[in-house]
């Protein structure tokens, strides 16, 4: 009887003819330069990577920002400048008045408080007061107070130039003037 | 000058692989097809070894070549026969395929049992009888090969030589 000592002999036998051959030399030769050239095509660049992730993020945080300004403290669902009213009247409205600046009237509101800070409340008026009227404007305007009004009548005057515009004539320091616009609301 | 040395260099890699494709291709695919059972696997395991071998250019010990290109292959044949593909199509296939010497058929009875036993054998088996009847390794080579303790390996290769000795018993009494 044949023995596994035997295996030399016998896989011999059987399999003479399964032999390594020159197609399958080929075979190799052709799937080392393909594999060689996929392997130089395919390395990792992890910089590059990087740069690309980091690039596409930007331009899409500039899309973004375009569309609607990131540096916006508020949004169109906190507040209705203007003529416009809330969308969404169900919102508790705790500031509502009439913004008189010169001949002009600004009519705003801040449906949520809690959202929304001071420093945030002041960044939205100002913004409204300076789509209202320029900086340039209401520094030259011949009057230099805002005249606010709140919706039973009664009236504040505040100063719009100095007190309030910043030293880079965009940000207004507003503290002040806010905590007059809260202590009138209360 | 760069290009000369790369030249050299590229044609010592030639070389090498040409001399170890001559020398030890075909056991790398005989061994190959006995764990798997199917030509073409056998074949594109034997092309992956030496693709290896050409590509990742490892430094081999003088003499060590062979043991190298069939851990390699063994390794490959392993992850093949893990996945469920391979069990359901090749080695569920009831018949080890041969390529029998045309002139030889009638004698090949005893040596095709042989080949169907070790077909037959668990791959942890399989292993160990190839690399030690078929190859010629050592056991303490082998467990070198294979990473696992000598005494393992003698243990596998009793109970495999038990295994193949009982169905070429049970092959005889049929």
């Amino acid at each position: 009887m044949i023995q596994p000592e035997d295996l030399y002999s016998a896989t011999e036998h059987v399999l003479c003819n399964l032999k390594a051959d020159e197609s399958l030399k080929h075979r190799i030769i052709e799937k080392s330069v393909s594999s060689n050239v996929n392997k130089s095509r395919s390395s990792f660049k992890p910089v590059a990577v990087f740069c690309g992730i980091l690039g596409l993020f930007l331009v899409m945080i500039s899309v973004i920002n375009s569309i609607q300004p990131l540096s916006d403290p508020g949004g169109i669902s906190m507040f209705t400048a203007g003529n416009q009213t809330s969308k969404d009247i169900s919102e508790k409205q705790i500031l509502n008045m009439d913004i008189l600046s010169d001949n002009d009237i600004l009519s705003f509101c801040f449906s949520d408080e809690q959202i929304i800070d001071d420093r945030q409340k002041c960044a939205i008026l100002v913004r409204l007061l300076e789509e209202a009227n320029s900086v340039d404007d209401m520094i030259n305007a011949p009057v230099d107070t805002l005249s606010i009004k709140k919706a039973d009548g009664t009236e504040s005057l505040f100063m719009v130039s100095v007190p309030y515009l910043s030293a880079n004539g965009k940000t207004w320091e507003c503290a002040a003037f806010f905590d007059e616009i809260q202590k009138m609301t209360k | 000058m760069i290009k000369t040395e790369s030249s050299e260099r590229t044609a010592s890699i030639e070389y090498s692989f040409n001399e170890l494709y001559e020398l030890y291709a075909t056991d790398v695919l005989r061994v190959s097809y006995y764990y798997l059972g199917n030509r073409e696997m056998a074949e594109d395991v034997t092309q992956d070894v030496f693709v290896k071998l050409i590509t990742n250019r490892p430094e081999l010990e003088s003499g060590k070549e062979k043991a190298w290109l069939l851990k390699v292959a063994l390794n490959r044949c392993r992850d093949l026969w893990r996945s469920a593909w391979i069990r359901r199509t090749v080695l569920g296939h009831p018949h080890f395929e041969s390529f029998p010497a045309p002139d030889e058929i009638g004698a090949l009875a005893d040596q095709f049992s042989l080949a169907e036993a070790v077909n037959h054998l668990k791959p942890e088996f399989k292993e160990v009888v190839l690399l030690f009847y078929y190859q010629g390794f050592s056991v303490t080579e082998i467990s070198g090969i294979l990473q696992i303790a000598e005494g393992t390996v003698s243990s596998r290769l009793s109970r495999a030589r038990e295994k193949m000795m009982k169905e070429l018993k049970g092959d005889d009494n049929q």
